[in-house]
């Protein structure tokens, strides 16, 4: 088997997967009390109508009513189509809500990410390469103080130090600002601590994977072969080390690196004021507006399937060893 | 140790009183103990030893190839082409390596990186040392790969690693040694992880190569029949020391170290591992008997011949056997063993003539007749 | 092919001692955890304690949940100390995770030799024994200290009180409760730690929230191993079609990011301490599965799984026999790694609000000090701090055990 058909193969079934979640959620949401409904029939109650006839109406209004499966394949079908739903509590389309939302939380997941990664890279290998020194002591130690402090008071921490008592950044997040001058130096300020506060997270678990997985390869006999060749210690952690290892963390970089990022920018928009899709979530949970709370959920668990897809394509074309068979 | 006082020869290889510590969490272990011999352009050395006697350290200690930490070349001199190495700084060394010297390791699947093709891995190989175009380097590999008897090697140069035979793979581990174009190829354990059907072939090759350039092969091996067949010289090692060394024909046909002669009683056909059951499983070891605190000779617990002055001291030193007269005279070539019966109160009968009764030194001849010199 | 050991410079399975002592021939996996299970009818004293304990349990829960109702479940007053202990479904459910976990651990503590040797590896690790006395501390005061606590209580006259050594501008707290130097407000020894906008201590909420944080952990990753060695196990040891149809639902629960899974769970079905539990113990296993699968696999291969099924031993017999307990050191590591997690998840969630409010949760605390972060900054470090030094610990901690249990994923020691 072929790289085409396993790149098939990997497409079909993150769209399996896709599926089955979507069908899980639905079934999920078709089953949950339904708050609004509850809120409607006791609305009714309290003004003595009939509380059957107004879920009955409620039911109609919002196309709850005929059997099950032709409810799941309408639901299907919007979705498919875009047609996300309405979002009461903002009056406009989940879609619309999620897109005007999503450039915030862009904003800065991406430097986050790239940061992380290529330091987090960099000094686990260092790390592996130096193990025991006190140089590896102390990464090992940043990485499970990245791992273990709960980014949300770490966010907390961070903004009574430097906003309010250093005054150095603004406390609020001034979100006309990041959408009218996104390049401006103002608005660099206001993105330094979320960017830090998600980037110690991502790269505290992308450090201690690339210490652990160049290990496997710093006293491998390839690295010795390399250096009984004559190679330069530079040469055998940028070649012989960083590459086979790039291998196994593409694999955990994604699928972990994606979750932490998700919920931790989740956290770090309700912390720092960002507008961004955390945010939009929070406020719909908070004002229980479902469409837009399932709206808000699908987008973070379909990013994470398509990262999965990446992760797998990534994985074969890095290591020539790949068996194509496997799952 | 004690060395005959020779003045070193200008042999290409000189290795004096060579001592590798390891330091583990339960201590230290020293690896290889003070070991010393010779090795002259166009020669074949063996390294002869069980598991866990340190030759692989000695191999890989002599241009510091060892993990350091936790490794450390405690002391010692490796005369190579007149430098030391043992004293040698990280760029000169880097220079020797695959350029002077070559190694070729004894797991060419491990040895070879999974993730670059067979090219990439050889053309690295001619580029470190020589400064040549992509292309005239390209063509060099794919020569290098005919040499070393691959088929098709202008296809077989872009395959990976895992898309060859173990056999073959050794066979590209081998040209990527003989890239620079090496004084001394340091095989270690070269065929043990190969097809029996393939060992012999790889053995073929390193002899051919080894005859037609005429470099220098120190072959690490606990394989005796591998020894007969292809050394010129023996050094027998023992839990780090040096027990034996002599010529191959010495050591095979007057064997005077306790310990070698029961390694060569132990094998009728003499092509049989050397690896005795206490070294079979090497994870069941005790620790403790690892660490330094040994005194007196190392074999003795396992000696037929002990007598209370094998507890006193360190090590014995080597000593000249009675044959050493009928070998080569220097210091560095005679035929040496370590045992206190073979000291200036010793009496060498001891064990030669236990030995004679059992009746195996007699047919040393019939195996160990390949002797070419 | 002996040869090939020989440098103690390469790879992990090299001849060098790798620690202080010499190895037990009997390792972690070989304990008789089996001494606990079903078969033989009932000859060990232990097996009968636990038949006990767990009959007592019932009685307990029965006799809460149907003739206590709403009553405390015990009321008693000694020395001046009243024990008033009204049992939640939660708490309940944290004896049964306590008492499972004591009876696992009862066999271990029994083989001397074996505990001392894990002891000498655990050992080496300084911040891990340092992590082992901190959680023991919490988790005492959590189960036993909250007993004989009263619950943090409302105190409006007592608000905004900074630490003990500490000040604040005396126009702060509605009260200052000590004394006022210089226009500032001096912290006092009733409320070591300072107290919150409602006049709760903070030292009370602090231990209260341990308990919470220690009920979520222990619970949640209890019911997370079970499913996930009953999962691993079974599809390792059945093979086929079984195991496919397993590790293909535990890839698709994997691709939900599980801090999404909670968020939405607990939107719909609301995010009471129990319903959070639950959903972090059914839902958190599928990474733990995986590895009890691997493992499993691996084990299969043996010698005395072979023998076991030669001998007529019948399926679930030998994954339960035979196959478990030799997966059993890499479902503690995962399982100690598991906790922090939702610990984590769990102040994540209660911070954002969709925890049960009035639960003393630590996540709850720092969320209620955010708004005050100008004025009383300790209102939301002080139980942030407790919350980072818990996960921080139970990272040490899981760390040091997958050293000390499984030497095989010791590198280049
Ligand atoms: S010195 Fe003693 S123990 Fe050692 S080999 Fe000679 S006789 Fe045996």
């Amino acid at each position: 088997m072929g790289l085409k058909w396993y790149t098939a193969r990997r497409v079909a079934w993150a769209g399996v997967a896709a599926f089955v979640i979507l069908t899980v959620t639905f079934v999920l949401l078709d089953y949950a009390p339904d708050p609004e409904l509850a809120r409607i029939q006791f609305r009714a109650a309290a003004t003595g109508a009939d509380a059957e006839t107004a879920a009955e109406a409620y039911a109609e209004r919002r196309g709850l009513t005929g059997p099950l499966w032709e409810r799941y394949l309408e639901y299907l079908g919007n979705l498919a189509t875009g047609d996300w739903g309405w979002s009461d509590t903002r009056s406009q389309p989940v879609l619309t809500a999620i897109l005007t939302a999503l450039p915030y939380s862009l904003m800065y997941t991406v430097p986050a990410v790239a940061l992380s990664t290529v330091l987090g890279i960099a000094i686990g290998l260092y790390s592996a390469f130096n193990q025991y020194t006190t140089t590896d002591y102390a990464a090992t130690f940043v990485a499970f103080f990245g791992v273990s402090i709960p980014n949300f008071w770490f966010g907390i921490v961070l903004l009574l130090l430097f906003a309010v008592q250093l005054g150095w950044v603004p406390v609020l997040f001034d979100a006309e600002l990041a959408r009218t001058r996104p390049l401006s130096l103002a608005n660099a300020r206001q993105l330094v601590l979320p960017v830090f506060v998600l980037g110690t997270s991502a790269i505290a678990s992308t450090m201690r994977y690339a210490r652990a997985e160049a290990l496997e390869y710093v006293r491998a006999a390839f690295v010795k072969a390399a250096r009984a060749k004559g190679a330069s210690e530079w040469r055998i952690l940028t070649r012989h080390v960083l590459r086979p290892t790039l291998v196994p963390l593409s694999t955990i970089l994604v699928g972990d690196l994606l979750g932490i990022i998700l919920s931790a920018s989740y956290l770090v928009e309700v912390v720092f004021g960002i507008p961004g899709l955390g945010r939009l979530s929070l406020e719909a949970i908070r004002r229980q507006d479902t469409a837009l709370v399932l709206g808000t959920t699908l987008v973070p668990v379909l990013v994470a399937v398509l990262g999965n897809l990446l992760q797998d394509l990534a994985y074969a074309l890095l290591d020539p060893r790949i068996d194509y068979g496997d799952r | 140790m004690t060395d005959p006082p020779a003045a070193p020869r200008d042999s290409l290889l000189h290795v004096e009183d060579l001592r590798t510590r390891f330091h583990t969490d339960a201590g230290t272990v020293t690896a290889v103990d003070g070991i010393s011999f010779d090795l002259d352009d166009g020669e074949t050395v063996c390294l002869v030893g069980e598991s866990g006697s340190g030759k692989t350290v000695a191999a890989e200690s002599l241009t510091r190839l060892i993990d350091d930490p936790p490794g450390e070349i405690v002391s010692g001199t490796v005369r190579f082409d007149g430098r030391d190495l043992a004293t040698a700084s990280e760029a000169e060394l880097r220079a020797v390596r695959g350029d002077r010297i070559a190694h070729v390791f004894q797991n060419p699947q491990r040895a070879l990186n999974p993730v670059y093709s067979v090219g990439w891995q050889l053309l690295e190989a001619i580029q470190l040392h020589d400064d040549v175009s992509k292309a005239d380097a390209r063509a060099r590999a794919i020569d290098l790969l005919d040499r070393v008897g691959i088929p098709d090697p202008a296809t077989r140069i872009d395959d990976y690693p895992h898309e060859l035979s173990g056999g073959m793979q050794q066979r590209v581990a081998i040209a990527m040694a003989l890239a620079g174009e090496p004084d001394l190829l340091v095989a270690d354990e070269p065929t043990t992880a190969l097809d029996v059907t393939i060992q012999s072939q790889v053995l073929r090759l390193l002899e051919s190569i080894q005859s037609a350039s005429g470099l220098g092969l120190l072959l690490v091996t606990h394989d005796l029949g591998v020894v007969a067949e292809v050394a010129d010289r023996v050094v027998v090692m023992y839990d780090g020391t040096v027990m034996e060394r002599g010529s191959v024909h010495d050591v095979f046909e007057r064997p005077s170290h306790p310990y070698t002669r029961a390694l060569l009683d132990a094998i009728p056909g003499r092509d049989v591992d050397l690896t005795p059951t206490a070294a079979r499983d090497v994870a069941d070891r005790d620790p403790s008997s690892a660490t330094d605190s040994t005194t007196g000779c190392r074999f003795r617990s396992r000696c037929p011949h002990a007598v209370d002055a094998c507890r006193e001291g360190d090590q014995p030193p080597l000593h000249p056997t009675p044959d050493a007269t009928t070998s080569a005279p220097d210091g560095a070539r005679a035929h040496v063993a370590a045992c206190v019966h073979f000291g200036p109160d010793g009496d060498p009968d001891v064990v030669v003539d236990s030995a004679k009764s059992a009746d195996s030194g007699a047919s040393a001849d019939e195996s160990a007749g390949g002797d070419r010199r | 092919m002996i040869g090939a050991e020989d440098s103690p410079g390469t790879g992990t399975d090299d001849s060098q001692p790798a620690d202080g002592g010499e190895p037990p021939s009997e390792r972690f996996e070989d304990v008789d955890w089996a001494s606990i299970d079903a078969d033989g009818g009932g000859r060990s004293p232990l097996r009968l304690a636990a038949l006990v304990a767990a009959g007592s349990y019932g009685l307990a829960v029965a006799s809460d949940r149907l003739v206590a109702g709403g009553d405390p479940t015990i009321d008693v007053a000694f020395g001046g100390v009243a024990f008033v202990w009204d049992a939640t479904a939660v708490d309940w459910l944290f004896v049964a995770t306590l008492s499972v976990l004591v009876f696992a651990l009862v066999p271990l503590a029994r083989n001397r030799r074996l505990v001392a040797y894990y002891w000498r590896r655990f050992r080496r690790h300084r911040p891990a024994v340092l992590s082992l006395a901190y959680l023991l501390v919490i988790f005492l005061l959590g189960t036993v200290g909250t007993l004989f606590l009263d619950p943090p209580a409302l105190d409006v006259a007592a608000a905004y009180q900074p630490p003990v050594f500490l000040s604040v501008d005396a126009s702060i707290p509605t009260e200052c409760v000590g004394p006022v130097v210089e226009g500032r407000c001096q912290g006092t020894w009733r409320y070591p730690l300072g107290t919150t906008a409602d006049g709760k201590g903070l030292l009370a909420l602090a231990i209260f929230g341990m308990r919470v944080s220690m009920q979520v952990g222990l619970i949640a990753t209890l019911i997370s191993i079970t499913i996930a060695t009953a999962v691993g196990a079974t599809a390792a040891y059945a093979g086929g079609w079984i195991d496919e149809a397993l590790m293909r639902y535990v890839d698709i629960q994997q691709t939900f990011p599980t801090f999404f899974l909670f968020l939405f769970l607990a939107y719909l079905y609301g995010g009471s301490l129990f319903v959070l539990i639950v959903i972090f113990g059914v839902t958190g296993w599928g990474g733990i599965a995986r590895i009890v699968r691997s493992e499993a696999l691996q084990r299969s291969e043996e010698t005395y799984v072979a023998a076991a099924r030669s001998a007529g031993a019948s399926g679930p017999f030998v994954v339960w026999r035979h196959v478990v307990p030799n997966v059993s050191n890499s479902i503690v590591t995962a399982a100690t790694l598991n906790i922090p997690v939702l610990i984590l998840s769990e102040a994540a969630l209660s911070f954002i609000g969709l925890g049960n409010v009035t639960l003393p949760s630590w996540g709850q605390t720092i969320a209620a000090g955010r708004g005050d972060l100008a004025t009383a900054w300790w209102v939301s470090t002080v139980p942030g701090l407790f919350l980072f030094a818990t996960i921080l610990a139970f990272n040490f901690l899981g760390d040091a055990l997958r050293d000390a249990l499984d030497p095989r994923q010791e590198v280049g020691r």
